[in-house]
């Protein structure tokens, strides 16, 4: 059994909480149905985003170039990193220089990636991630399961209980405008005293240097605005060509996020503020190799919607965190073999091939193809194990040869009539929820062979 | 797309991302007595004086700030500020209540439209927004007033 | 048209498991009058494997498969996945003139008989309340149906051909277009997450009144009938085919 299908029973284990999370992010994906319904051409949005996506990645070093030219001339101080302890490293080091030691940090997957918060810890830092889901996450030490809803998981009872051991909220409060106005107030201290502010990015515009952060909360402007000091973290595939662009990926990424028209903030930082300093950090991290990797490729156009996951009946069942990975998910499971072959064998089985994602994504990843790849990818892996290779192997000459093929279906036939006990161990996988099926007396074939020249026409 | 329903669609859509939408004939309708302490930041004197902000202490307490934008958005109801219409970047995020002044001429119907708009401008800093501050962090019950500001009230003047 | 040579492919987990669907599909093709036969060497198509990651081993399966329905102007097959499976993964497995043949001449039952037959009313009789499940495949492989996440206009064959039948009543669903939880081999890889979407979608068809669930694939049908068996609630599953047979044109 793969780990994402052991997480997955326990996440269902507890089948209330599993029913509930279906429901709520179903009503996500609803909610997204119903604003992309009021937009004139989604569909031509959808490939207009993902055409300048596909250029941009076409000409990525050109367009990095042109961005790094565009910010330094606005002020921001540039950075490149190729991997996760650079971006530590380049953290750190801004950070000391300055005399900041504590931060604010909104919301990055990338620094989640990088496992930066940890690093910075250990180092001495304060770091306080300041989106509400984030915040919630990190006082549990848990990381997030959705990437725009990274507390989706937890009932309010159990943020409640979080928020009474950290917060000093009344114990058994669980009124999430209560818990929230709790949150404000303790984050407005962390902003108020902050030294420096991380922000991820979700746009980065070459034409003029620009960095867009788009939040429902505020957190990210609250943090950039109140320290001295801005830090803004963004991997490669972030770059998009011109102020132009961000009108397509604007009207797509709320919609089908959750379904609102746009996000609450839209934030163009351009220059630092007066006295301040702005530091822009250009993040690899593997994903050059992804970008020359013929299939992978087009997962760099995903722009963090979680549309996919939404959508995906799987995931809405198993949960975020049996994915084990920081992207969860279908895209989640199309880059994950990137990142470690063998921690991800299981995730492109843990999807029915629906297609749903592929559907929904605002830039048309083909993720069910992506799924559908690196399925052939990991059997034909030297760790996948002998007996299934085996069956695949015995599976293709029997269902190749009529005679093998009309013995191993009376064999499995007659069994499955007189003897269904017996195929309960081997199949148990199959009968934990479900009987074994009932065959008929004859097979088509058989019936065909007897019978079709009575019908004839 | 006629003038009508260009502002016809913003209203809705203000409304819909949780902001309160009032006509403002001109200075008149802003009442300090509706708003106490209200902050005009349209004023250019005020915004002079907030340019040299020093200490914290002096943003955390600020109820209602007023900003006058050239740029709202009719497909989802944002409303477009930047450098020049604040006298520090976080006034707008800070204030308990915004209040954002916007004239209807200045309305157009979609983001692209409003990128076109704001073309090569040299904004330092610039934001879009829509409706105040919200999370739905919890169970998905929406929850106004995260960070930002808990209310905003567009006041639309012809 | 009905001078056209149909050959009809009967998939394997039919032919064995429920040879009642595969006759249904016969029988239809017949009373439409077409003339139809079955090429007595045909076999499985190789999706189970494929999806499982091996389409590597189904290379002699395509050729063979485009061997033994050469001779036909049209392949008809009443398991969309089957279909799904040849239309989109046969010229990457297996590319050859005669597959690229084959990948044009196939279709799933009811888009046959909509898109290629033309028929729209088949005079059907069926006196009971059905809930249509969208096998996957089907409905975004094949584009049987519009589905919730394209902004499309709202359509569906598989309905347009029995919302006409006599005595019917079509459920409506909550969820229309989720999946059941089936997906070939990732009901044995993940038997958990696979029975909780069935028993969902099951409860979702129970609730809004379906007696029979029907279907253009008979696997999403097997799985559901397996759970209802399991949890011995009513409803009966019913290919598609064996609805569309009772047609009287």
């Amino acid at each position: 059994m793969s780990q994402h299908s052991k997480k997955a029973r326990r996440f269902l284990a507890d089948a209330k909480r599993a029913a509930w999370h279906d429901e709520t992010l179903w009503m996500v994906r609803c909610k997204r149905d119903r604003a992309a319904e009021a937009v004139d051409d989604w569909e031509n949005l959808r490939g207009q985003a993902s055409d300048i996506k596909e250029k941009a990645l076409e000409n990525i070093p050109q367009y990095i170039r042109q961005f790094k030219e565009a910010a330094r001339q606005n002020g921001a101080i540039v950075m490149e990193a190729s991997n996760h302890v650079m971006l530590q490293g380049y953290v750190a080091t801004i950070l000391r220089s300055n005399g900041a030691l504590r931060v604010v940090k909104s919301k990055s997957m990338l620094t989640e990636e990088c496992g930066l918060n940890e690093y910075l810890i250990e180092q001495g830092f304060t770091i306080i991630d300041t989106d509400l889901g984030e915040c919630i996450m990190q006082l549990r030490r848990e990381p997030p399961s959705h990437i725009v809803l990274p507390a989706i998981h937890l009932r309010k009872e159990e943020i409640g209980e979080t928020f009474h051991k950290h917060l000093g909220t009344e114990a058994g409060a669980s009124d999430p405008t209560y818990l929230a106005q709790a949150a404000r107030k303790y984050l407005r201290e962390q902003f108020l005293s902050a030294q420096a502010a991380i922000t991820g990015v979700n746009f980065a515009v070459a034409e003029t240097g620009t960095i867009v952060v788009c939040t429902n909360e505020g957190n990210a402007d609250m943090g950039v605005h109140a320290a001295p000091i801005q830090i803004h973290c963004m991997s490669i595939e972030k770059i998009i060509p011109a102020m132009a662009d961000l009108g397509v990926f604007t009207r797509l990424l709320a919609r089908s996020a959750t379904g609102q028209a746009v996000t609450a903030y839209t934030s163009h930082y351009r220059t630092p503020k007066p006295d301040g300093k702005m530091y822009i950090i250009i993040v690899d991290n593997g994903r050059s190799e992804r970008l020359y990797h013929p299939t992978g490729r087009s997962t760099l156009k995903c722009i963090r919607c979680g549309a996919c996951m939404n959508t995906c009946p799987v995931y809405r069942r198993s949960g975020g965190h049996s994915y084990g990975q920081v992207i969860p998910g279908p895209i989640g499971s199309a880059i994950a073999p990137f990142r470690d072959f063998r921690t991800a064998a299981g995730l492109p089985f843990a999807c029915s091939l629906c297609e749903s994602c592929s559907n929904i994504c605002p830039v048309r990843i083909n993720l069910h193809e992506q799924l559908y790849y690196w399925r052939q990818e990991m059997n034909s892996y030297r760790s996948t194990p002998i007996l299934r290779k085996l069956i695949m192997k015995t599976a293709a000459l029997v269902l190749a040869k009529p005679l093998y093929y009309r013995l191993a279906g009376s064999l499995g036939r007659f069994f499955l009539r007189y003897f269904p006990f017996m195929l309960k161990l081997p199949l148990r996988a199959w009968t934990r929820g479900r009987k074994l099926p009932r065959p008929e007396r004859q097979t088509f074939r058989q019936w065909y062979a007897r019978n079709a020249s009575k019908h004839t026409s | 797309m006629s003038k009508t329903i260009l502002v016809n669609n913003f209203i809705k859509n203000v409304r819909t991302a949780g902001a309160e939408v009032l006509f403002s004939p001109g200075e008149a309708a802003v009442s300090t007595d509706r708003w106490p302490g209200l902050l005009d930041f349209s004023k250019a004197d005020l915004r002079l004086q907030y340019q040299t902000l020093e200490n914290s202490e002096q943003w955390t307490d600020i109820a209602h700030a007023l900003f006058c934008s050239r740029l709202g958005v009719a497909e989802n109801g944002a409303v477009w500020l930047e450098d020049a219409d604040m006298p520090h970047r976080i006034l707008p995020f800070i204030t308990r209540h915004l209040i954002l002044r916007l004239a209807t001429d200045s309305l157009v119907a979609d983001m692209h439209e409003a990128y076109a708009k704001l073309g090569q401008d040299n904004f330092g800093f610039g934001v879009f927004i829509s409706g105040p501050s919200k999370t739905a962090d919890i169970e998905q019950s929406l929850v106004y007033g995260a960070h930002g500001a808990k209310e905003l009230t567009v006041l639309l003047c012809d | 048209m009905w001078d056209h040579k149909i050959g009809l492919f009967i998939p394997c987990y039919i032919d064995q498991l429920y040879p009642r669907a595969g006759i249904a599909a016969f029988e239809t093709l017949r009373r439409l009058g077409l003339n139809v036969s079955c090429p007595p060497n045909q076999l499985c198509c190789g999706q189970p494997l494929a999806n499982s990651g091996a389409a590597c081993e189904t290379v002699a399966l395509c050729r063979r498969f485009a061997d033994s329905f050469l001779e036909y102007d049209y392949i008809v097959c009443p398991s969309s996945s089957c279909v799904y499976h040849i239309r989109h993964h046969y010229e990457k497995i297996a590319r050859s003139e005669k597959v690229e043949k084959i990948c044009d001449s196939i279709y799933e039952l009811c888009e046959f008989i909509v898109d290629v037959l033309g028929i729209d009313d088949m005079k059907l009789l069926f006196p009971h309340k059905v809930g249509i499940h969208h096998s996957c495949h089907g409905l975004r492989g094949l584009e049987l149906a519009s589905t919730g996440e394209l902004i499309q206009p709202r359509y569906s064959k598989v309905h347009s051909l029995l919302e006409k039948a006599e005595g019917i009543t079509l459920t409506k669903l909550d969820r229309e277009d989720e999946c059941c939880g089936f997906g070939g081999t990732f009901s044995v890889f993940e038997p958990h997450v696979s029975v909780r979407m069935g028993t969902d979608r099951l409860s979702d068809h129970l609730r809004n009144g379906s007696e029979f669930i029907t279907a253009t694939d008979m696997s999403c049908l097997m799985h559901l009938e397996a759970i209802i068996r399991r949890q011995r609630k009513k409803a009966k599953v019913i290919h598609v085919a064996e609805i569309l047979k009772t047609c009287r044109v």
